[in-house]
């Protein structure tokens, strides 16, 4: 599944760099706010507000652009003291709790209106989530990780300040399906920063 | 040009992102953690008596050997001892269990170890006993029946207090102790005499609230 994923990451990015280098181009650093839910949010609640995504994409035709999409979110909580049970055994303590998520997706984006200053569009992306867990408790720490498969569509506007430059901004579903490993890492995401058009 | 400008604010948000990475624990009691395991086949209830002695052993890298008890080993200092030995007492009495001498026929007994090697790989063997053990004899061992040894593993450790409750009317086959009960506090040994006396008194506590089937 993991190679998957990465081989078909690797053939889209570089198609994508080959399918037309006249074509209009959007490269964007984004400051990312995460919220978990289910199995994520479980283990911990709070926003992450620790987070970043960077984007490429490069327009097929007037209303589509294609490309690829990776991000980093780090998700931090302390547990108050408390007794954790497993079997006959209980361990008290203090936990900080610790998830990065970094989502890679090949993605593509559909714009709603063509050539705007204000252009509004819709996306999807498909390809993976890396999640690192872990978990600190008194001197010991425990790690898990796994290579999530990740879908996530996406709803945002671009708006122009000039040809050039513009302010992404985006709402996301990152869907990170359960694995042997871990449970399903998914999260909700408010996206914004700047994107340079050539 | 713009391409060069993306690098450049990858490269500064980058650490930017490292430097406010949490750092988790800011005060040393937030790393104490209490460990407790047990045997769920043991009868708890049909025993009533404990013994324990009055000093804690301090386990050291050295292997120690006396199979015929003519030397003791090295314990840890008593302003420490009294206070975690009285808080296992305190404990065991609230539970209903009553304290008798060890030449009484206790049906448990408490023994109480040390140890701050960086390393937590906990084995020590019967010979360290010997010097207070009744009806103790060569080639004896611990036993934990129906769960793994509590204490092997591996990882940073400063300091680790650990207890176990010996069967010490029933002996299990080829001369091994059954350890019904064992109890871990793992933390960092730093602060003052009463801090420290005070983490262990609360861990000692934690234990037995954790451990509500020792109750008689």
């Amino acid at each position: 599944m993991k190679n998957v994923v990465i081989m078909t990451l690797i053939t889209v990015l570089v198609s994508g760099y080959t399918i037309n280098t006249t074509a209009q181009q959007y490269t964007s650093l984004q400051y990312t706010i995460a919220v978990p839910v289910n199995d994520l949010k479980a283990y911990i609640e709070k926003t992450s507000f620790r987070g970043f995504t960077f984007e490429y994409q490069t327009k097929v035709n007037s209303a589509i652009a294609v490309g690829v999409a990776v991000g980093y979110n780090l998700f931090y909580e302390r547990k108050a003291y408390d007794t954790y049970n497993d079997g006959t055994a209980s361990l008290s303590g203090i936990q900080y709790r610790y998830t990065n998520s970094i989502p890679i997706h090949v993605n593509g984006m559909y714009f709603l209106r063509k050539e705007n200053q204000f252009n509004p569009f819709v996306g999807f992306g498909i390809g993976t989530t890396y999640t690192l867990r872990d978990t600190d408790m008194g001197l010991y720490r425990w790690e898990e990780d796994t290579w999530n498969f990740s879908l996530r569509p996406e709803a945002g506007f671009i708006y122009k300040f000039s040809d050039n430059t513009g302010l992404k901004f985006a709402l996301r579903y990152n869907a990170a399906f359960k694995t042997s490993e871990l449970e399903d890492q998914s999260f909700f995401s408010i996206s914004t920063g700047v994107v340079f058009i050539k | 040009m713009k391409t060069a400008l993306n690098f450049l604010v990858m490269i500064i948000a980058l650490p930017l992102l490292q430097s406010c990475y949490p750092e988790g624990a800011e005060y040393v009691d937030e790393l104490d953690i209490v460990y407790t395991n047990y045997d769920p086949s043991f009868n708890f209830n049909e025993t009533k008596t404990f013994a324990l002695p009055d000093s804690i052993i301090k386990i050291d890298d050295t292997q120690f050997s006396s199979k015929n008890g003519s030397s003791n080993p090295e314990f840890i200092s008593s302003q420490y001892a009294s206070v975690i030995i009285n808080s296992l007492r305190e404990n065991m009495m609230s539970y209903g269990w009553t304290e008798v001498n060890k030449s009484e026929n206790p049906d448990v007994i408490l023994l109480c170890s040390v140890t701050s090697t960086t390393y937590v790989y906990y084995y020590y063997d019967w010979n360290y006993w010997n010097w207070w053990y009744p009806g103790w004899y060569g080639g004896m061992g611990w036993y934990y029946p129906g769960y793994y040894y509590p204490t092997y593993r591996t990882g940073y450790s400063s300091g680790t207090l650990f207890i176990q409750m010996v069967d010490a009317k029933n002996t299990a086959t080829e001369g091994k102790i059954i350890v019904p009960w064992s109890a871990e506090f793992n933390g960092l040994l730093q602060g003052t005499v009463t801090s420290l006396n005070a983490r262990f008194k609360k861990s000692i506590d934690q234990a037995f609230i954790q451990s509500p089937y020792l109750k008689q």
